[in-house]
């Protein structure tokens, strides 16, 4: 198996997740394929981190969860993004971007 | 907000339904497994490695559960509750000392909050039947008049009254009222009078102070207040309404006598409600002022002159004006009314000042510059002693168990747990103590409030939430610090000295701590007992020395007002006595009537040099002299065993002096007494004050040590406090025409009280009783607190060395010398403690005698021996428990937990 190429930033998983969850609902197992698979096998998120980040954004009210039945027919959890979640992520966002701007500018410059 | 609210019903979830949250996480990582799993096999793996596979890149399952819970946030919640159970657990699994522990706090805390409360509510508390009203003020008079400029309370004229009362700019409404002593006759036709308090108001007194009635209507508003022909109806109170019409509104209406005359009822003022000032008697009728003259036969010219001080005055502030912006106009108002009375005023005596009803304590007034009695919450001391030494044996208790408990301790903390859990541990354990304690005590402080409520009536007490919040927050921080003691204590030690059972040095350390708190207890326990013991002493004699009269029953003591504050005690009121007095003694069955002073008079003496015969008791006397005719004696039937009895006639025998045969032996034994003087005592110009004519086989005049003794002298009228009456036949059937001919010859003078002198007696060895109760009950409290503390220090000790024991048992050690060993150790501390009290004891019993200038009497040693002999006592069974439980440790079992 993949081991993870790039350790998260800290901060970082939780954005990714918010951002997944905002493009589309999903469960714990689909959320964690899709991170390997959008960031083309460069971040692999540890079991051992995702649940407790989910369950972390779930208590802070950003996401919420709802049993739901899978196209495999089986029951799984599927998070969604509440709309404390959604704003959230729009500043998470913006100060990743402002981030990565400044940290670009100034690899740029050296 | 909304966020807030969210956020919140999170935290409920995760508190509340953590168990299912549980069970979903499982499901939930259980399907992730499954899916993985699924992966693995399409990936072409065979399920078993498949499911490997799934398992290892998933991670540890129970700590990712672990991990998922953390992420819930309530994890220090959880372990809260767990502690919270573990302490509760703990604490039932030995009741009996937690029950201990419980009760002491409990009644250490509840004493302490239910004396704040009655502090507090003496200081601060509005008069019985109101509530507190930002507006409503006194208006209170000052006199520097006085010895010393010292400043007293002066009552208004109603000219005065009416000056403040035109100043409407500050005071938007104004009453002033005037109190008289009365009889009432409560539609019984003169068989059950009763006396009381009539206070004649002006009108909308009750709407000032903001009250209303509680049945009927207010007294008329639409009357004036010099109006004599005033319609005679009458507020009555609560008391008089409860105990004499059962609360029915049928009394609302009907006819009470005021003084003999007819009052018509309209209205119940509130519940205690006695005036508006704190008090007063709660047998009280309001009338209109106008009936004053009517009901208390007086023509003086009180609403035009100055000379009649004799009038109260409460007010409610304009709208917007302060206490401070009247100072000065109230203080113009005094001095110009200082200037008007026929007697002169001296300059600048009047004063007057404006306060808050709750106001109780004179003077608190601005001029001088000082606010009202931090002095009664010193009274506060007392009680917080009692928590303190409650708060060290709580402590001591809790030590000993800290260190029985050492070994869990360190198991603990080499299992991993840090110090700051232990503690946690510790100090949740002692805040559920000191919460149940909180509850027990707000229980016991309710009791004591109760009861005190239900004795001083005169005070409003209230157990606010304040109160309440005080017991609890004392509990918890209590608990807080005296838990945090022993925690700190059984932490300090290295976890693996600990389980060596080596950590002697810091354990002798506390021992020593708590042994020197138990000394201090004991030996400041000895002192106080003895102080106890004292008063019980004296109280009990005094018991004794209350022998019913020969013929009590057939002894009528007729009481009458002697407070100022009710009535001049002038000349008038004197002949107005002496008519009853000549008119009771023409009434059928009567035998003797006799006036009689109060108060007696105390004089200091000592027997004349040249009459001293060679006896220790010559030197200094402290005598009380009662002044009374010289039939007085045939009357109370008290045998005159020597010499003659007063020569009646002004001026006559004015040295002369009656003493009882039991002093007459002590000071001259068998010689002849008569003829024999005193000197005053300090006395430098060595007159003689008394000179001995006669001597009585009196049991009143036979007691009393050297202070207190009893003596005779001839009567001369001052103020007629109470006649006695003596009848052919039990006096009882008498009372009625006594208090009527009372009521027709001095209406102005009523009765206070008529009882028998039997059961007068009565209620005085009634309240001596309760006393002794009371003064006892708090002895043997004190010894329980010290014996507990002893009781802690034993068994800690014994829990400490459980180990040792088991090891002496097993050598062949016998019970006895185990239980020998720790009995001897309580009994080393207490010794030490018993030397110490002694000494604070002997000095106890100088200051005593140093205070009344007496040699200690021998019955003060023989007392200070008994209470050592009792803590003694004590000590040994406190010991004995614990020891004896040391006796029956198992050797087995003592060792085995090596």
């Amino acid at each position: 198996m993949t081991t993870p190429a790039t350790t998260f930033l800290s901060g970082t998983l939780d954005l990714i997740v918010l951002q997944l969850l905002g493009e589309q609902p999903t469960n714990g197992y689909d959320l964690m394929t899709r991170i390997q698979a959008t960031s083309r096998d460069v971040l692999s998120v540890p079991t051992g981190s995702l649940y407790p980040a989910l369950y972390r954004l779930e208590q802070r009210g950003l996401i919420r969860a709802a049993w739901a039945d899978t196209e495999q027919g089986r029951r799984a959890k599927v998070y969604s993004l509440t709309r404390a979640g959604r704003k959230h992520l729009a500043g998470q966002r913006e100060a990743w971007e402002q981030f990565a701007g400044a940290l670009g500018a100034i690899l740029g410059t050296s | 907000m909304l966020s807030l609210l969210n956020r919140l019903r999170l935290w409920c979830r995760a508190l509340l339904f953590s168990r299912r949250l549980d069970r979903e996480m499982r499901e939930e990582m259980a399907a992730h497994l499954a899916r993985s799993t699924a992966d693995g096999i399409a990936r072409g793996l065979s399920p078993d490695e498949a499911r490997l596979a799934a398992r290892r890149t998933f991670g540890h399952l129970e700590s990712l559960h672990e991990d998922g819970r953390e992420a819930r946030g309530i994890r220090w919640v959880e372990s809260l509750l767990a502690d919270v159970r573990i302490g509760g657990r703990h604490l039932w699994r030995t009741p009996l000392s937690s029950l201990t522990m419980v009760v002491v706090l409990a009644l250490g805390l509840g004493f302490n909050s239910a004396v704040f409360v009655l502090i507090h509510s003496f200081v601060n508390s509005m008069p019985p039947g109101m509530t507190r009203q930002e507006s409503l003020v006194r208006i209170r008079g000052i006199d520097r008049g006085g010895v010393g400029g010292r400043a007293t309370g002066r009552e208004f004229s109603y000219p005065e009254y009416r000056e403040y009362a035109a100043r409407q700019d500050l005071f938007s409404a104004t009453t002033a009222w005037t109190s008289s002593d009365v009889v009432l006759d409560v539609g019984t036709d003169g068989e059950n009078l009763q006396s009381g308090a009539a206070t004649y108001v002006t009108s909308r007194y009750f709407q000032v102070l903001g009250l209303a009635p509680i049945a009927g209507v207010d007294l008329p508003t639409d009357v004036r207040d010099d109006d004599r022909e005033a319609p005679p109806v009458a507020v009555i109170s609560d008391w008089i309404w409860s105990r004499y019409y059962r609360r029915s509104p049928a009394a609302i209406g009907s006819t009470l006598r005021v003084n003999g005359v007819p009052v018509t009822i309209v209205g119940v003022a509130p519940y205690r409600f006695a005036g508006a000032r704190s008090g007063g008697s709660p047998v009280r009728v309001w009338l209109p002022l106008g009936t004053r003259a009517q009901l208390q036969r007086t023509t003086d010219p009180i609403f035009t002159s100055y000379d009649f001080s004799i009038f109260g005055i409460a007010a409610r502030l304009a709208p917007g004006v302060t206490v401070d912006q009247t100072v000065g106009t109230v203080r113009g108002v005094a001095l110009s009314a200082s200037r008007q009375p026929t007697r002169p005023v001296a300059d600048e005596a009047w004063s007057t000042d404006v306060v808050t009803l709750e106001d109780n304590y004179f003077p608190p007034s601005g001029d001088t510059g000082e606010r009202a009695g931090l002095g009664p919450y010193i009274a506060l001391m007392v009680p917080l002693l009692v928590l303190v030494i409650t708060c060290t044996n709580v402590s001591a208790l809790l030590a000993g168990q800290a260190v029985a408990r050492r070994r869990e301790v360190a198991v603990r903390l080499a299992l991993g747990a840090s110090r700051w859990r232990v503690i946690r541990q510790f100090v949740i354990e002692t805040v559920v103590l000191a919460v149940a304690a909180g509850a027990l005590g707000l229980f016991v402080t309710f009791i004591l409030v109760r009861t005190f409520d239900a004795n001083i009536p005169s005070v409003n007490l209230v157990i606010d939430w304040r109160g309440s919040l005080f017991t609890f927050v004392l509990a918890v921080v209590t608990g807080l610090l005296f838990g945090l003691a022993p925690a700190m204590h059984a932490t300090r030690l290295a976890v693996a000295e600990t389980i060596k059972d080596a950590g002697g040095a810091v354990v002798a350390a506390r021992t020593r701590l708590q042994a020197g708190l138990v000394v201090a207890q004991i030996a400041f326990t000895q002192p106080a007992l003895l102080g106890v013991g004292a008063l019980l002493l004296e109280l009990t004699t005094d018991l004794q020395r209350h022998p019913a009269a020969v013929h009590a029953d057939r002894i009528l003591d007729v009481r009458f007002n002697t407070n100022p504050r009710y009535g001049a005690l002038d000349e008038n009121r004197e002949r107005a006595i002496q008519r009853v007095e000549a008119k009771l003694a023409e009434l059928p069955g009567v035998v003797a009537v006799m006036p009689q002073e109060n108060l007696d008079d105390f004089f200091e003496v000592m027997v004349h040099p040249d009459d001293r015969v060679d006896t220790a008791a010559q030197t200094h006397l402290e005598i009380r002299a009662q002044g009374v005719p010289s039939r007085y004696f045939a009357m109370m039937d008290i045998p005159l065993v020597r010499g003659r009895t007063f020569a009646d006639g002004a001026g006559a025998d004015a040295d002369a002096v009656v003493i009882g045969a039991g002093l007459a032996e002590r000071l001259w034994g068998p010689l002849d007494p008569i003829g024999r003087r005193f000197r005053a005592d300090p006395n430098p110009r060595g007159q003689v004050l008394f000179t001995v004519v006669g001597v009585v086989d009196d049991p009143e005049a036979g007691r009393g040590g050297s202070r207190d003794q009893r003596v005779y002298v001839p009567h001369r009228r001052r103020v007629t406090s109470h006649l006695l009456v003596r009848t052919q036949g039990p006096a009882e059937s008498v009372l009625p025409a006594v208090r009527v001919t009372a009521m027709t010859e001095a209406p102005d003078h009523p009765i206070v009280s008529a009882r028998t002198l039997a059961s007068v007696q009565a209620n005085e060895r009634r309240s001596l009783t309760n006393l002794i109760t009371g003064v006892g009950t708090a002895g043997l409290i004190a010894l329980f607190l010290a014996a507990i503390g002893l009781y802690a220090v034993v068994s800690f000790a014994v829990g400490q060395r459980v180990r040792e024991i088991g090891i002496r048992t097993a050598l062949g050690a016998d019970r006895a010398r185990v239980v020998g060993l720790f009995l001897s150790k309580g009994f080393r501390i207490s010794l030490i403690g018993l030397v110490l009290g002694l000494t604070f004891s002997v000095i106890t019993v100088r200051l005593m005698a140093v205070s009344r200038g007496e040699t200690p009497e021998p019955a003060a040693w023989g007392l200070a021996m008994i209470v050592a002999a009792l803590v003694i006592l004590v000590t040994l069974v406190a010991s004995w428990i614990p020891a004896r439980r040391a006796a029956q440790v198992d050797p087995l079992k003592a060792l085995r937990t090596e």
